[in-house]
């Protein structure tokens, strides 16, 4: 049962954390910043998604990446490009436009 | 900080070698990220512990798919498998059948033939047991090797698949109909084929008369065979080319899977040839063998020959003609079946 309740919400989930994702990369983020963003906003992703996820968003062309060697440590940076940004702004209505639907019904 | 480098080669070592460094250097930053000025060991585990096992992140950097054969491709895996697995099957059990027919010296008793034909289907078995495992290897590498190539994202599928619209529906029905061909008659009639032409073709040690000189079936030899044997041989290119007609007309049949007009124009052909040429070769007096006519003739005196082979004759002629009206109706039959389909819809 319990466990139906997790696949089930994990499913659920998954489609939602690249919203999410996309949505902290208006500004350019590395990794560990991005999680850090991610956590304050409550949205719970394992750090083991998030990373590879990262690569496969930019791997489509979603986002760009930048090392930055300027500091002392260096530091990957991603930010959407703009396809990114098209892709973004719509997933972001069709989300609107499901959870509309959705709340009604429920 | 050892720890560290173990656990990103634990990762790094899992992926292709172009995006090791890269990746490598990022999860180095990370870890660093998430670890305080002076970490202790302790830190570091509880990092490492965050980020989890490493052979599952270095999937999910891979991003592999964790199955053998994807959806895309599952349905025609299995189609593929059914049809391979029959074709196969059936082809390597006639190949041996034809051979070891072909092949048989025994003495000429009943009982060792029959000895032999279990000891063949035995065979047959067996080979089609290890057919079986040879198909089932080989369409399953080359639908692994189609998944892994890449080519699932769907364009394949899309280009190949005309998009569905209700009008498939007629073709379905058309099938479902009663015209619709069974695939085991195919299979049974391409194996009555077989056997009439073997038993033919090796009928100067298969048919004939028998007499007992022995105790039970193993005393049961072949006296004399019921053809002449150089007669019979001289029709093979007739009986070859009907072969080949019965085989062709059932390979039609598998792949059109019902009855249509050429279906039942083909199969009265097919039937006019037959009979034909039984009847010729039945009346032609040279192809028995005289020995077998005296031990007949020695037996049962006055044994009404003719009468026989002329009853023979036409039974065959019977058979024939109500196949091939059978033919003709089933084509019939679904031809006025669909056209109240179209009308309807």
């Amino acid at each position: 049962m319990s466990e139906l309740i997790f696949s089930l919400k994990t499913e659920l989930r998954r489609g939602t954390l690249t919203l999410a994702v996309l949505s902290q990369l208006q500004t350019p983020q590395y990794g560990y910043s991005l999680a850090q963003r991610l956590e304050e906003n409550n949205v719970s992703i394992d750090q083991s998604t998030l990373y590879p996820l990262l690569r496969r968003l930019e791997k489509q062309e979603l986002l760009t990446s930048e090392w930055d060697t300027t500091e002392n440590r260096p530091r990957k940076y991603y930010l959407l490009s703009e396809f990114g940004q098209e892709v973004f702004r719509q997933l972001k209505e069709e989300w609107q436009k499901t959870s509309m639907q959705l709340n009604s019904m429920l | 900080m050892n720890l560290i480098e173990t656990y990103i080669s634990e990762v790094t070592q899992r992926l292709p070698e172009k995006i090791r460094d890269d990746i490598a250097m990022e999860l180095r930053s990370t870890i660093e990220d998430m670890l305080p000025d002076q970490p202790t060991d302790k830190n570091v585990e509880a990092v490492l512990m965050k980020l989890g096992d490493p052979v599952k992140l270095a999937g999910e950097y891979n991003n592999k798919p964790r199955y053998l054969i994807g959806p895309m491709f599952y349905e025609s895996y299995i189609n593929v498998l059914i049809v391979a697995a029959i074709i196969s099957v059936v082809i390597s059990s006639l190949t041996l059948f034809v051979n070891g027919m072909i092949s048989f010296e025994g003495d000429k008793s009943l009982f060792t033939l029959m000895a032999f034909i279990g000891q063949l289907c035995l065979k047959m078995l067996l080979s089609s047991l290890t057919v079986l495992f040879q198909v089932f290897f080989w369409v399953t590498i080359v639908f692994i090797m189609l998944e892994r190539s890449g080519v699932s994202n769907g364009d394949i599928y899309t280009r190949k698949k005309k998009t569905w619209s209700p009008s498939d529906l007629y073709q379905l029905k058309k099938v479902v109909t009663k015209r619709q061909i069974p695939k085991a008659e195919v299979f049974f009639s391409l194996f009555w084929t077989a056997i009439w032409a073997i038993i033919l073709f090796n009928s100067s040690e298969m048919i004939g008369w028998y007499e007992q000189s022995g105790k039970g079936l193993e005393g049961l030899t072949l006296k004399a065979p019921l053809f002449n044997e150089e007669v019979l041989f001289s029709y093979a290119p007739f009986i070859v080319l009907l072969i080949l007609i019965e085989v062709g007309l059932a390979i039609y049949k598998f792949f059109i899977g019902r009855w249509t007009y050429l279906l039942a124009s083909l199969n009265l052909i097919y039937h006019f040839i037959s009979v034909g040429l039984l009847c010729f070769m039945l009346t032609d007096e040279t192809l028995y063998n005289k020995s077998f006519t005296e031990k007949l003739y020695a037996t049962v005196p006055d044994v009404p020959a003719f009468w026989f082979i002329s009853t023979i004759a036409a039974l065959l002629a019977v058979f024939s003609i109500i196949d091939i009206i059978s033919g003709f109706n089933k084509a019939n039959k679904s031809n006025t079946l669909i056209d109240q389909w179209m009308k309807n819809g």
